[in-house]
């Protein structure tokens, strides 16, 4: 499996970070991860991590779930929002049932009791890098199609809402009362700047920068 | 007993005999120099009246007889007759009979009762000497004479017809003891005090019994020093104490599994841990040596990790063991910073509901204590903290753990924590037996903590905290002329 991307014509590797409370557990997890050619950086508690600015790489999160202080569980609800979501392979010494319900249904890759199987662990931070490079490649044309949508008027973007909502050029100059001549040369300027092809286009463009979800 | 009695029958026989030859003096000096009647009526009294004092009631009536026979015959006229001439006469001779008769008869009684009385409470001084296994004895150093009760003799293990010597003595005195002994009695004896302690005795049939001796020291007035004691056998309050203890540590030792019982998710985790990371650094080195260039040097770190992660798993195993499985070992000189720490690090999972402050005083002496038990006290006294704050949400959950010196030559330890607290009642009431505040507690943690640190010559109690939540605090002895 390839693990490496190129940004900017220079390979990065992606990142593992590690957190767990006991030294030994750290050394050894940095150790196994980065003879795989990974990046690793370990963090003795929840805090120390929270504290830490994260490059815009791929990565990921092992993560102790009884950990001093904000345990593990809470760390994963702090870290759950689309800012700040990173995915996370849970190891624990005991895991009991509900623990790992909970932790699964909030979004954990996987799962893991130590002693672990090497492999087993390996494959789990693999898939949730591939799964974090998917959140990141989602997370930079989020943002890219926000700064277009930045370069509209906000006539024009008054005027794209009503588009995507489905409204004819004549609706949208009752709507807003201009003549449809206006409404159609915005509604082109509007197209034009948010690169889309076709009204479906524009509408795909708008889902992506979660206007729906705010209606 | 037929000798008895023969001695017996010579005895008064002699004395007959011994009474009659007093008769016959006074009977020939007073016959001669021709006194009257009254003097040696008298002289006979006396003597009738010693020989009772002395001797047995048939010597003395055989006398009284003879002594009428000589008055009537020598003083009363007709002289040389058992007549009696004046009615007058008649009367002093009847008078001397009664009057001897009831002197005699007035002091044998008097002396069988003292006799009685002597011999019964020699039989109560035996008996109670058999009944609280003490026996007596007195030791006139210059002569060196020793006089033994019969109970000294059967605790000695002696028969009566052995004269007691000091040589005797140590022929049972323990070997382990005789030095100890030798040198307590040649300390009192130079220094005239009284004297007490405790040792071991060997029979002939190899059985130990221990005795404690106390002894009195006497001066008479030429000087002589002497020394009058009692010897009491304590062996079976010493078998029972033995036996006490032995209960005691039982118990402790219940205590002590439950209390790791309680513990058993921690202690898992102290395990799991370094054998995660000796997994995990194994299967890092395998793949570090698996690569297309092995890495040798990352491969030589994995192993060296694994070799100090074995190593702690190992120290952790360790240090459950000796908790579990104590063994009686003498105290040792303890750094008890290092015992809180150790203690800390077998509950680290269970500490993990609340924040652990420690505030431990980098210079304390060193203390003279049993690890184990120690590390008992503070398990449970930091449980308990863990457990009293199982239900406060609406305050940080602190326990605190202090050390420092204290006057009078302690160190004081002390166990905070914010929980619910105690009322004052409880405050009487948490450090006796079966008395508890949780619905699954025995009540015996806090009384067998209070006994080991009694044993230890400290004191174990508990205060309200200021705030919220209880504080206990316990003392420990400097170990003397130690220093950390």
């Amino acid at each position: 499996m390839k693990s490496s991307v190129k940004t900017a014509g220079k390979i990065v590797k992606p990142i593992v970070f590690v957190v767990d409370d006991d030294s030994s557990v750290r050394e050894a997890l940095s150790s196994l991860i980065r003879s795989i050619d990974l990046s690793v950086e370990t963090f003795s508690s929840a805090r120390e991590f929270l504290q830490h600015k994260r490059p815009d790489i791929p990565a990921c999160l092992v993560l102790d779930v009884r950990l001093p202080g904000l345990s593990g569980l809470d760390l994963q609800r702090e870290l759950a929002t689309p800012k700040n979501d990173i995915p996370i392979i849970f190891i624990t010494g005991h895991g009991d049932v509900p623990m790992t319900v909970r932790a699964m249904k909030a979004g954990a890759v996987e799962f893991l009791t130590k002693p672990f199987r090497d492999q087993e662990l390996l494959d789990a931070i693999q898939q949730a890098i591939e799964r974090d490079r998917e959140l990141l490649k989602r997370r930079s044309e989020t943002a890219m199609l926000n700064a277009l949508y930045q370069t509209l008027t906000p006539r024009e973007r008054e005027v794209m809402g009503l588009v995507v909502r489905g409204l004819l050029n004549k609706q949208i100059a009752g709507e807003l009362g201009t003549s449809e001549i206006t409404v159609k040369i915005q509604r082109g300027q509007a197209m034009k700047k948010m690169k889309a092809q076709s009204v479906p286009g524009l509408v795909r463009i708008s889902e992506k920068l979660g206007h729906f979800n705010q209606s | 007993m037929p000798r008895k009695r023969e001695h017996h029958f010579w005895r008064t026989a002699a004395e007959c005999v011994a009474g009659l030859i007093a008769l016959a003096l006074i009977t020939f000096v007073c016959f001669h120099a021709r006194i009257t009647v009254p003097t040696p009526t008298f002289l006979y009294l006396i003597v009738i009246v010693l020989l009772s004092l002395r001797g047995s009631f048939i010597s003395s009536a055989v006398v009284s007889f003879a002594a009428v026979g000589c008055l009537d015959y020598f003083f009363v006229r007709p002289l040389f007759s058992f007549e009696v001439g004046d009615p007058i006469d008649l009367v002093a001779v009847i008078a001397f009979l009664t009057t001897s008769a009831v002197i005699t008869q007035l002091v044998s009684r008097v002396r069988n009762l003292m006799q009685e009385k002597l011999e019964r409470s020699e039989t109560y001084l035996a008996e109670a000497q058999q009944l609280s296994h003490s026996g007596s004895f007195g030791w006139k150093v210059a002569t060196g004479e020793i006089s033994w009760s019969a109970e000294t003799f059967r605790i000695f293990k002696f028969d009566q017809t052995k004269k007691p010597t000091m040589g005797l003595i140590f022929q049972r005195i323990h070997p382990e003891d005789a030095a100890f002994v030798k040198r307590a009695v040649e300390t009192a004896t130079q220094e005239a005090k009284d004297f007490q302690f405790e040792h071991r005795l060997l029979l002939p049939d190899g059985s130990v019994k221990y005795i404690n001796v106390v002894a009195h020291a006497e001066t008479n007035n030429a000087g002589a020093l002497e020394f009058m004691g009692a010897v009491m056998d304590v062996t079976e309050r010493k078998r029972a104490e033995d036996s006490l203890h032995d209960a005691q540590a039982n118990l402790a030792r219940i205590a002590r599994l439950t209390t790791m019982g309680e513990l058993t998710a921690s202690i898992a985790h102290e395990v799991n841990q370094p054998l995660a990371a000796v997994v995990t650094n194994a299967n890092a080195c395998l793949r570090w040596l698996d690569r297309e260039s092995p890495d040798l040097d990352e491969a030589r770190d994995a192993i060296r990790r694994i070799i100090r992660d074995g190593n702690r798993g190992s120290e952790v195993i360790a240090r459950i063991r000796a908790i579990l499985n104590k063994e009686t070992k003498p105290k040792e000189w303890l750094d008890i910073n290092a015992v809180v720490r150790e203690t800390i690090a077998l509950t680290r999972v269970y500490l993990r509901d609340a924040s652990l402050q420690t505030d431990l005083s980098p210079v304390l002496p060193v203390v003279l204590a049993d690890r184990v038990e120690l590390q008992q006290v503070l398990l449970n006294l930091m449980v308990n903290a863990i457990d009293a704050m199982k239900t406060v949400t609406d305050r940080p959950r602190v326990l605190r753990l202090q050390t420092e010196s204290s006057d009078g030559g302690f160190i004081l330890v002390v166990v905070q924590d914010s929980g619910i607290g105690l009322d004052q009642n409880q405050m009487d009431q948490i450090f006796e037996v079966f008395y508890t505040t949780k619905p699954q507690g025995m009540g015996m943690g806090l009384s067998i903590s209070r006994s080991i640190i009694d044993s230890h010559g400290g004191r174990l109690w508990a205060e309200a905290n200021d705030g919220s939540g209880a504080i206990f605090k316990f003392t420990l002895p400097v170990a003397e002329g130690g220093a950390a």
